[in-house]
């Protein structure tokens, strides 16, 4: 499916952090010149980030001292792009799949939240998950070690997302979709469970 | 002197409180038979494909709502032809989802050639917000809680289902969903015209949660409000110690 020439093939990293808790320590990892020239290194050529209401600032300040910076030549070989929200983020996700327009499988990267997980599943695109640690509850931690546990996905730490990449792009290909697994024929659907107690006989 | 006076003072109050404790009992004996948990009610009887049925959906904040579209996906319009969702105050972000969940539920019935029917959609102020102080959240609960009574009722006019009260309340974790339950059981409870075979609740614990109920979970599990009470993890399903299931494991059913 992927393109075979290398100039025309994008490689997308989708970066999601939610939509209702701030969470700017999963942003700076990703602003951050280190992470970037391992995505180059594994030939990614778009990094796209939704940072949430209150990520512009971040975002806007990396992307200023980038135009300083000497990385400069490399920055150019990979576009950054980001926004705050949109009401769907599934075009993103398809987009990090791959295989549309000649894109290639990429990753996304996102805070351990249900709504993006499910997404990232139904798209079936490799998927590396940073709790929130700051929030109270922790249950967001144990969704992420299950799924993880399970190989469904990857957990990533906001401190450095290199190895978790690293991991990603080792295990292209071997990885285990949720969906072949969990959505098999014949298994109980939600909509069937309705029809019992409301009596719907086929 | 005094003694005497206490004395009949004390019987004159005795009838009283023995009426008083007789209309308490009689009135707890029968919220306790009323609870499904208690006494189960078999499922709606409905040959005919033309009794379609009237559902209520509690939506909640971002994930809550993402699931709960996951677990309606590929609803036939036939048989639940009226629906109703329960927004909170401000949530626009479900109002944007529903109509696009609406929108995929009409294409597919055009495609398929049957009813579409018909929904609306109520807005219940919140029972607790971010960061609001405790002392004021009885009030703003018991404010929910009558926006919730007016909730339920007739569908509107163009809706196929004549139904006076949701045959199914369908929750999966917000807080405004206890207290919409609640609700629907003091209809219930006061056996308005209409109720003895509707407001069926079903709950669905959120995907998210492996080892621990959430709060709404634990209050339903609790009260034992709910029809069916549905886990998603192994570590969640509960049974007591006739083997009933409290808490229903049925796989993931999300996506």
């Amino acid at each position: 499916m992927a393109s075979t020439n290398p100039a025309a093939s994008q490689k997308l990293c989708f970066v999601t952090l939610g939509a209702t808790a701030d969470f700017f320590d999963l942003l700076k990892a990703v602003c951050d010149i280190e992470f970037i020239r391992r995505l180059h290194k594994h030939g990614y050529t778009e990094l796209r980030i939704q940072f949430g209401k209150g990520g512009n600032k971040i975002f806007s300040d990396f992307m200023s001292t980038r135009l300083l910076s000497s990385m400069d030549a490399l920055m150019k070989q990979i576009t950054i792009t980001g926004f705050d929200f949109h009401d769907s983020l599934s075009e993103d996700m398809r987009m990090a799949k791959g295989g549309i327009a000649g894109c290639k499988e990429g990753v996304i990267i996102s805070h351990a939240g249900t709504g993006s997980i499910l997404e990232a599943f139904r798209v079936n695109a490799p998927l590396i998950l940073v709790p929130n640690a700051t929030l109270l509850d922790n249950h967001q931690q144990e969704l992420a070690a299950e799924l993880s546990r399970q190989k469904y996905a990857v957990i990533g730490s906001n401190s450095d997302l290199r190895p978790a990449l690293d991991q990603v792009e080792a295990e292209r290909g071997k990885r285990v979709s949720y969906l072949s697994v969990n959505h098999r024929s014949g298994r109980k659907k939600f909509t069937a469970i309705l029809d019992e107690e409301m009596g719907f006989l086929d | 002197m005094e003694v005497v006076r206490l004395i009949t003072g004390l019987s004159n109050f005795v009838p009283l409180a023995l009426l008083s404790l007789l209309v308490i009992l009689t009135g707890a004996i029968r919220a306790i038979y009323l609870l499904p948990v208690i006494r189960p009610r078999k499922p709606q009887k409905r040959q005919r494909k033309k009794d379609a049925a009237y559902i209520l959906v509690v939506l909640g904040s971002g994930g809550h709502t993402t699931e709960m579209f996951m677990l309606l996906a590929g609803l036939d319009t036939a048989r639940y032809s009226t629906r109703r969702y329960v927004i909170s105050e401000g949530d626009n972000h479900s109002i944007t989802r529903m109509r696009d969940f609406e929108l995929t539920l009409e294409l597919d019935a055009i495609q398929r050639g049957i009813i579409y029917g018909a929904y609306d959609y109520k807005i219940v102020s919140r029972a607790r917000k971010i960061h609001q102080s405790l002392i004021t959240t009885p009030i703003s609960t018991l404010a929910t809680f009558i926006a919730c009574l007016g909730v339920f009722g007739r569908p509107s006019k163009q809706a196929p289902s004549r139904t006076m009260y949701p045959d199914l309340v369908i929750a999966n974790g917000p807080a405004t969903a206890f207290v919409l339950i609640c609700a629907s059981f003091v209809l219930r409870y006061f056996n308005l015209p209409g109720t003895s075979e509707a407001l069926r609740c079903v709950y669905v614990e959120s995907w998210a949660r492996l080892h621990q109920l959430s709060l709404t979970g634990r209050l339903l599990r609790l009260s034992g409000l709910c029809e069916r009470f549905l886990v998603q993890w192994p570590d969640l399903e509960i049974r007591n110690r006739r083997g009933k299931q409290l808490g229903e494991y049925v796989g993931p059913l999300v996506i």
